[in-house]
């Protein structure tokens, strides 16, 4: 790619005139250095207070669905698991059998923990190494078995042997299974399913997956199954999305604004106070285009250099005293949505100063 | 050769109470190699002129021909390259930018005519050493003499090595000895085959032209 000829040449016209402009281009970048740490302190902590909540309510399975087979006139399939868990909306799916009690084989009064066949469509399960059953423990599980490594043998109350070879970390959504050993199984295995829990893309989906869940179970009598939901955290954090941040964002517009306004009389105020200059450059062969790209580029290479370090001291400001910082994607959309108002700002001011009248600006009376 | 040209050229101020335009069928040929004085009473035009013929002002009517080419009825971005390559300006007050330094000064134009300024440095430099500027180049144009300020329009002028130089009273603030300095160049840059025209008040210098246009008084 090659770049105007011209182009390098008004760059280095536009970052001399800033540094010869001192008085204006000082002005400039302390009022939009003001105006992005206001933001930042503003609107970011709102953004970054918001995260936190969100990730505490998320952490809490808000997208989450659990089904429960409670008698024998309900059943879990592997095929409806491998047809849910190709639904678009629904991120995974995992099924669990009946919980059965293991020690480890070398400490056969050792702590108990419950051992749950598990099947998760995404993974492949290991073919089964003669009367061995494998297995892989939660970090929680071989704590508590004695097997900090994960490896090692466990036997069940009815003298069932699975090899446990290795730790497995449980998604956030399966947490409240630890601990627990699992033991990979797939629809050959001769296991009936009698749990699944779901995680859907977002928390809005949770209702429409879990109506779709149910028409599973229409012909199963209503006891003999059982769906728990997490709609009302959804529901909660439906609310809290947004609300938190409204005075933020309230407060970015405001400031915004009043940045454009102020932007604009500071670069009127010093296209008048330069009219002779941009008349002399007229009269000397710079075209109207040259004029205003070079009034353009001081203000928007000013704006970025304040929005750099406004950005920069609000977020250590932040970082030092509450711990928190705005997410990264706020800090570069206001950013940009403040360099844009700049810009905006100084074009009718740009245009005037490319409209002065040589002779009117040079003539001696 | 002939380098400017002008035909039936008129113009006047929007509003103007003369009966008469102030520019009127104005019909001139400057050549290369020769010095052109415009002179005459005040009001009667004479800046006027310097600026319709340099385009900085719009002709009502007629032909701006440079080199044989017309250049009156280009658009303004046009207009602006042939100031920016055709000629070289000095001002009655010099206009410099008081914010930069004065080599910045000399190589402001480079700018407009899309030249590298790190070629031209050397070539400013020795502008300013030949026209007596021994000052510190990062000085600003607050902190010299006038005298040594329109030395350093000239220089400004000069660089681009204009076919045309267009002087509005070079001389006018000066003290005798900086302006022959500034005639001298001038006389040197006409005789490397520059055109200059120089409009002015003052008798010694519209004798030490080649040419001599004497504007009369507007009628009223």
């Amino acid at each position: 790619m090659t770049t105007s000829p011209l182009l390098r040449p008004l760059a280095r016209e536009v970052i001399a005139s800033v540094f010869a402009q001192r008085a204006f281009s000082g002005l400039l970048f302390a009022v939009i250095l003001a105006s992005m740490v206001t933001i930042i302190l503003t609107g970011g902590r709102s953004e970054a207070a918001q995260a936190a909540v969100l990730q505490t309510i998320d952490g809490q399975g808000t997208r989450s669905i659990t089904v429960q087979i409670k008698t024998v006139q309900a059943e879990l399939p592997f095929e409806l698991i491998d047809e849910l868990n190709s639904v678009e909306q629904i991120r995974g799916v995992v099924g669990f059998g009946p919980a059965n009690d293991v020690t480890a084989a070398s400490l056969p009064g050792g702590t108990r923990v419950a051992l749950r066949p598990m099947y998760d469509p995404e993974t492949s399960v290991a073919p089964r190494k003669g009367p061995v059953f494998s297995a892989r423990s939660t970090p929680d599980a071989a704590r508590l078995l004695g097997m900090p490594s994960g490896v090692g043998t466990v036997s069940s109350v009815e003298g069932l042997e699975y090899q446990v070879s290795g730790t497995l970390n449980l998604p956030r959504f399966l947490r409240v299974y630890e601990p627990m050993v699992a033991s990979p199984v797939d629809a050959k295995s001769g296991v009936e399913l009698t749990n699944a829990t779901i995680v859907v893309e977002s928390a809005d989906a949770v209702r429409a997956v879990t109506k779709l869940v149910r028409s599973y179970f229409l012909e199963a009598p209503p006891e003999s199954y059982s769906i728990s939901t997490s709609e009302q955290l959804a529901k909660l954090r439906g609310v809290v999305d947004g609300e938190l941040t409204r005075q933020g964002r309230a407060t970015v517009t405001w400031v915004a604004s009043a940045t454009s306004t102020v932007t604009l009389l500071i670069v009127a105020g010093f296209v008048v106070l330069r009219r002779r200059d941009f008349g002399r450059r007229r009269a000397l062969g710079a075209t109207r285009m040259m004029i205003a790209s070079i009034v353009l580029g001081q203000v928007l290479l000013v704006a970025l250099c304040a929005i750099v370090a406004g950005a920069g001291s609000a977020i250590l400001w932040m970082m030092a005293s509450d711990g928190t910082a705005p997410p990264l994607p706020y800090v570069v959309a206001v950013s940009v949505m403040l360099a844009c108002v700049c810009a905006v700002a100084a074009v009718v001011p740009a245009i005037a100063a490319a409209s002065r009248d040589p002779m009117r600006e040079l003539r001696v009376p | 050769m002939i380098t400017l040209s002008l035909r039936d050229v008129t113009f006047d101020y929007p509003g103007s109470v003369l009966p008469v335009p102030l520019v009127d069928d104005w019909s001139d040929d400057f050549t290369a190699g020769s010095v052109t004085a415009i002179t005459g009473p005040s009001g009667c035009g004479k800046s006027t002129r310097l600026y319709v013929l340099a385009l900085l002002l719009r002709a009502q009517s007629g032909i701006i021909q440079v080199e044989g080419v017309r250049v009156d009825n280009l658009p303004d971005s046009q207009k602006s390259r042939v100031r920016a390559n055709t000629f070289g300006f000095v001002f009655q007050d010099a206009a410099l930018d008081s914010t930069r330094s004065v080599l910045d000064n000399v190589l402001e134009t480079s700018l407009y005519r899309g030249e590298s300024r790190s070629a031209l440095r050397s070539k400013a430099l020795e502008l300013l050493e030949e026209m007596g500027v021994d000052i510190p180049m990062g000085r600003r144009p607050g902190q010299v003499s006038g005298g040594q300020a329109q030395r350093i329009a000239l220089c400004r002028a000069l660089i681009g090595q204009p076919k045309i130089l267009v002087a509005d009273e070079p001389t006018g603030n000066l003290d005798s000895e900086t302006a022959q300095a500034v005639l001298s160049r001038m006389r040197s840059h006409a005789d490397d085959g520059g055109c200059v025209i120089v409009v002015t008040h003052d008798q010694s210098v519209s004798s030490w032209a080649d040419d001599h246009r004497v504007l009369a008084a507007p009628s009223t």
